[in-house]
């Protein structure tokens, strides 16, 4: 399953886009198999911290589901 | 029309902020909790801009579905789901009866949305509490509750609520749920270019409807009717009211809207007594079978 990385900055219900550091940016839609609650991404986002995000394109949608979703551990480093 | 008063506070184009009730300068409707807020959308007016599809995709961040062309019309988004919460229809009429010159098409077109129904038969279904009423008397499904059950789905008459296969969760309209809180109109009614969808207090609207089918009637338009206002169809089955009611000028099935929608739990009393008939009947006649004499049985 393929992996990106960036900030969330859209949040709505269980949905959120992510923009990553080129400028471009995604929209994802929380799987319920995901370790994260919808209610968590507007903590994210309002933090504004770096996430990963590994997912798989939903079918019949511009969009892909999120597996899982989780805080980079170095983001005070890479900063 | 003119300029509300409050506009005059706001000359420059260049905010610093979110204006505060924002929704008295769009639409002149303070947006209060306590008070019953919906749409009305006047199929007259509706030009098909999609205008109010986008608005909502992009106001709550819904991913486009259905990708490619379905063949219906102009008609690509082709029914409300989980990813799609406003839904303009396209009803070409071709066959002359409309009064059009020869090889020219009358159009009907709507904008389809979640009633928002003053007895919402989806929140009755809903065993979870997910579905709730707000405080502006609209419906919303909370999405960190919804176990997607799928209840809902069968229970609405209009066919709105839909079980997402991304998530596995129920959606449908919010009536921009967060924008309300924050003073703001609807995204669908603030981006119509036409007001074909109008957002207020729903008294106000039925009021102003009631106005404008007569209004209609006076213009020669006498097939004008008002669909899911009080007393009128749509509001039928123990409904009684839709918050997001409309003007049509055909059949309610042409708009692909049902003539008279009921709410499923009318059918619940009716049902459990007639399941409790049948029990009642296979009880005695079981009684009767094994309490028959032993020579007859064999």
């Amino acid at each position: 399953m393929p992996t990106l990385r960036g900030v969330i900055t859209v949040v709505q219900e269980g949905r959120f886009r992510l923009a990553y550091a080129d400028g471009r940016s995604k929209l994802f839609v929380l799987s319920s198999s995901a370790p994260v609650e919808p209610q968590d991404l507007p903590l994210l986002q309002r933090a504004q911290a770096r996430v990963s995000v590994r997912y798989e394109e939903a079918e019949d949608l511009l969009a892909a589901i999120a597996h899982d979703l989780r805080m980079e551990e170095n983001e005070g480093k890479s900063r | 029309m003119g300029v509300h008063p409050r506009a005059q506070d706001y000359p420059e184009s260049f905010l610093p902020g979110v204006i505060p009730d924002e929704s008295e300068l769009t639409v002149g409707t303070k947006i209060e909790p306590g008070k019953r807020y919906g749409f009305f959308t006047d199929t007259t007016l509706c030009i098909g801009c999609k205008a109010c599809e986008v608005a909502c995709k992009e106001w709550n961040s819904l991913p486009a579905d259905n990708m490619g062309l379905s063949g219906m019309s102009y008609d690509n988004t082709v029914k409300l789901s989980a990813d799609t919460w406003r839904h303009v229809m396209f009803v070409e009429k071709v066959d002359g009866a409309t009064g059009m010159q020869p090889f020219q098409s009358n159009w009907l077109m709507m904008s389809d949305v979640c009633k928002h129904c003053k007895n919402a038969p989806c929140l009755e279904a809903c065993p979870t509490g997910a579905l709730f009423r707000t405080e502006f008397d609209t419906v919303v499904v909370q999405q960190d509750i919804c176990n997607g059950c799928g209840y809902c789905v069968p229970s609405c008459p209009f066919g709105v609520v839909e079980l997402s296969m991304a998530d596995g969760k129920a959606h449908k309209c919010t009536l921009c749920y967060d924008r309300l809180k924050g003073g703001l109109e609807p995204a669908c009614a603030k981006s119509c270019p036409t007001d074909s969808i109008l957002f207020g207090e729903v008294d106000d609207l039925v009021e102003r409807a009631g106005k404008r089918v007569e209004e209609l009637h006076e213009r020669g338009v006498t097939d004008a009717y008002l669909y899911g206002a009080p007393n009128t169809p749509g509001a039928t089955g123990g409904l009684e009211q839709l918050n997001a009611f409309f003007l049509l000028t055909d059949r309610p099935e042409v708009y692909n809207l049902p003539p008279a929608p009921t709410r499923p739990a009318n059918r619940l009393a009716p049902g459990l007594l007639a399941g409790m008939a049948a029990m009642a009947g296979l009880t005695l006649a079981a009684a009767a079978i094994f309490s028959a004499p032993g020579e007859k049985r064999r």
